[in-house]
């Protein structure tokens, strides 16, 4: 039995007792078959002989219980690693990074407290996955929309504020968010933006309240426990269009991103449009859904068989005559820079039947699909996900920095998927395979990630969101003014978080007590 | 509206079946429970990712929707849910208790022969 660091075994049962006095005794997990339900089945650290074993799992049910297992963190400097659904696989599933760590795991904190047809909003707890809530949707009868990423037994408040990625017009999730309740690592509870007025009516209708907007630094978060969030949803349109456009070389993506810039800044495109090749992955044998990594390695040879160029995805919403001009205006925007462009699209109008739309239309359309998720295949490698201009000869730079740099380990790059649900930006992904039980083929591996971070660095490109594994190396690219803002960020979690009992090194920050001895 | 009508559709024709088959309680819950959290992969219908994978896998020669078998064993089917397989992550007991646990079984299995 794993048990956190600096306890005592006597120590830590003492802890498991006050645990269970909070929680109740069916409620804290500790026997191996349970702990192994807690650990990521995609890491790529576990072949490594690295990944982070859980000491323990306490499920509270309530803020109360909330309160009362950071109190006993607290009491015994116990490192604890939230999770809502921990189904965060590919950046680090449920695992935490320090050893010993407990979990907890809000998944029976799963009530939807309000939806709100007229307002258009949900309030929702930690374990109300977005399928939770579409399905309620449907249940009620309400003209709604919901947004979200493809997993979608994952949960609403996690995926958001880790600032995740959907489909459909709200598909920066992130931006969806309004108002919190957030238990703070010392206990207190606090209410966001309107939430903290007591009277108030509006917690889920007004971002911002008075004074700084604190909610930024609960995403991405060590520094408290969100327990209620509120997330805007999107009134059902009377008409959605879904459509893709085909380039059919390589080089296409250029004036492909050029075409696309304009036409998503000004949201003549509404949706968070992603884009990849062809080919499916960035990788040959791809790298997602539909083919995991192979562990031999990337694309040893030249480009994979099969039609190269790529696809962007795309989506209107609202009146009928609406979405088809903003369709044809799109499609004259590509047609007259790129030649052979191909392009398909389907419409759709309320009432719309879920069961008659193809599965890319509907994640599109909010509509909570888990086609994918068994195409994964658990690929136990890394990815890191950068943010780089929007600009077609900047990411044909990209592309061809990571491919130069790809074949010193003897693997190709052919680029995607991109995201571009945040309008201004690309979010684009290069991956490196893993194994899940080949050591050295993950050693080799680690060295080109870990490299590739370097470089990212020297580029100025600084991810997104970090996968557990390399969030440190991740935090490195934020490097202005010598880290200035870590500096910064590591004082505020010594603030709030005194005894450094959150997730400790979540996103390369440590607690000041853990701080000695790290780079 | 269509997405009810498509979806109280489905439940009811499952529920036909297995009422006239003198389901007990443990069933109708079980049921619920895997409607709620297993049905979104292991339904009918396509795009599917269970059903996919077990057609692709059995070739027919079993049914593809979990729901429609009759041979998997209670041990099986517990040790599917809990344990890390090649497409399902471990459903942990915060997402389907024991208890519920217990009722999906009974659900899966009732067809099987005694
Ligand atoms: C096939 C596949 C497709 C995917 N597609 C997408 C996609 O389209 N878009 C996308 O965004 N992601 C995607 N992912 C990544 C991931 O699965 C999702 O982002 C998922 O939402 C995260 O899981 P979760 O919601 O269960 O989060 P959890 O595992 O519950 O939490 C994730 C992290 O958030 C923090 N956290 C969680 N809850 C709280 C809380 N209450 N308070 C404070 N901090 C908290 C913790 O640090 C935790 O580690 C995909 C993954 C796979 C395997
Ligand atoms: C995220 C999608 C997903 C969810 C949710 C899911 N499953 Fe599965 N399940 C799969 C896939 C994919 C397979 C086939 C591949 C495999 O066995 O790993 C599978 C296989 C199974 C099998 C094995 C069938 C066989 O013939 O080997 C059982 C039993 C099973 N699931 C039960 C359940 C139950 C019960 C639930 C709900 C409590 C559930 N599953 C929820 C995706 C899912």
């Amino acid at each position: 039995m794993t048990i956190p660091p600096g306890l005592s075994q006597s120590q830590f049962d003492d802890a498991l007792a006050e645990f269970r006095g909070v929680v109740g005794n069916d409620w804290v997990f500790t026997i191996e078959e349970h702990i192994e339900m807690y650990r990521d089945t995609s890491s790529p650290l576990t072949a490594l002989g690295e990944q982070a074993i859980p000491s323990a799992a306490v499920a509270p049910e309530n803020v109360e219980g909330v309160q009362g297992v950071l109190r006993v963190c607290n009491d015994y400097r116990i490192p604890i690693w939230i999770i809502s659904t921990g189904k965060n696989y590919t950046y680090g599933g449920p695992d935490a990074i320090v050893n010993g760590s407990v979990i907890l795991d809000l998944k029976r904190m799963n009530r939807i407290l309000e939806i709100n047809e007229e307002q258009a909003y949900a309030l929702v707890e930690p374990g109300v996955s977005q399928y939770d809530l579409w399905i309620e949707i449907q249940r009620r009868g309400m003209k709604l929309w919901i947004d979200g990423p493809s997993p979608a037994y994952s949960s609403i408040i996690a995926n958001t504020i880790e600032r995740g990625v959907g489909y459909g017009p709200l598909g920066e999730r992130i931006n969806a968010q309004c108002g919190m309740e957030v238990v703070l690592a010392t206990g207190e509870v606090v209410r966001t933006g309107m939430g903290a007025v007591a009277n108030s009516e509006t917690w889920q209708q007004y971002k911002y309240g008075l004074g700084p907007w604190v909610d930024g630094l609960f995403s991405q978060t060590s520094l408290g426990v969100v327990t209620k969030m509120g997330i805007w949803l999107y009134p059902e349109p009377p008409a959605f269009r879904s459509a893709e456009v085909y380039v059919p070389n390589h080089e296409d993506i250029v004036p492909m991103l050029d075409v696309l810039r304009p036409l998503r800044i000004s949201n003549v495109i509404p949706n968070s449009a992603s884009a990849s090749t062809n080919r499916g992955g960035p990788v040959e044998g791809g790298f997602g859904p539909g083919g995991g990594m192979p562990p031999g390695g990337m694309a040893p040879g030249g480009p994979p068989p099969g039609p190269p160029g790529w696809r962007c995805r795309l989506g209107y919403y609202g009146y009928e005559r609406v979405v088809d001009t903003n369709w044809e205006q799109t499609q004259d925007e590509f047609a007259s820079v790129i030649d052979n462009c191909q392009f398909v699209s389907e419409r759709y109008t309320a009432p719309y039947n879920p069961d008659e739309m193809l599965s890319e239309s509907k994640l599109a359309a909010g509509i909570p699909s888990f086609q994918e998720i068994p195409l994964w295949n658990h690929g136990n490698g890394w990815a890191a996900s950068m943010v780089v201009p929007f600009s077609g000869r900047k990411y044909w730079e990209f592309l061809e920095t990571i491919d130069a740099f790809n074949r010193q380990f003897g693997r190709r790059y052919f680029g995607g998927p991109l995201h571009m649900h945040s309008p201004h930006a690309l979010i684009a992904l290069a991956g490196v395979p893993g194994s899940a039980t080949d050591r050295d083929f993950n050693e080799r591996s680690r060295e080109q990630i870990v490299q590739l971070h370097q470089l990212a660095r020297e580029n100025g490109w600084g991810e997104y969101r970090a996968p557990l594994s390399m969030m440190s190396e991740a935090m490195a690219a934020y490097d202005w003014n010598d880290a200035a803002l870590l500096r910064f960020n590591e004082r505020i979690k010594d603030a709030l978080d005194p005894n450094g009992i959150i997730a400790p090194g979540k996103n390369g920050i440590w607690p000041a007590r853990m701080r000695e001895g790290q780079a | 509206m269509r997405i009810l009508s498509w979806l109280s559709g489905f439940a009811a024709v499952v529920f036909v079946v297995s009422a006239a088959l003198g389901q007990d309680d443990l069933v109708a819950q079980g049921r619920e429970v895997y409607m709620g959290r297993c049905e979104y992969c292991h339904g009918p219908g396509p795009q599917k990712g269970g059903t996919m994978t077990l057609q692709l896998r059995y070739q027919g020669a079993v049914p593809g929707v979990l729901a429609e078998r009759t041979n998997l064993t209670p041990e099986y089917i517990r040790a599917v849910v809990r344990t890390a397989t090649p497409g399902m992550t471990p459903i942990r007991i915060t997402e389907v208790s024991e208890q519920d646990l217990e009722a999906v079984i009974a659900y899966l299995t009732r067809y099987n022969e005694p």
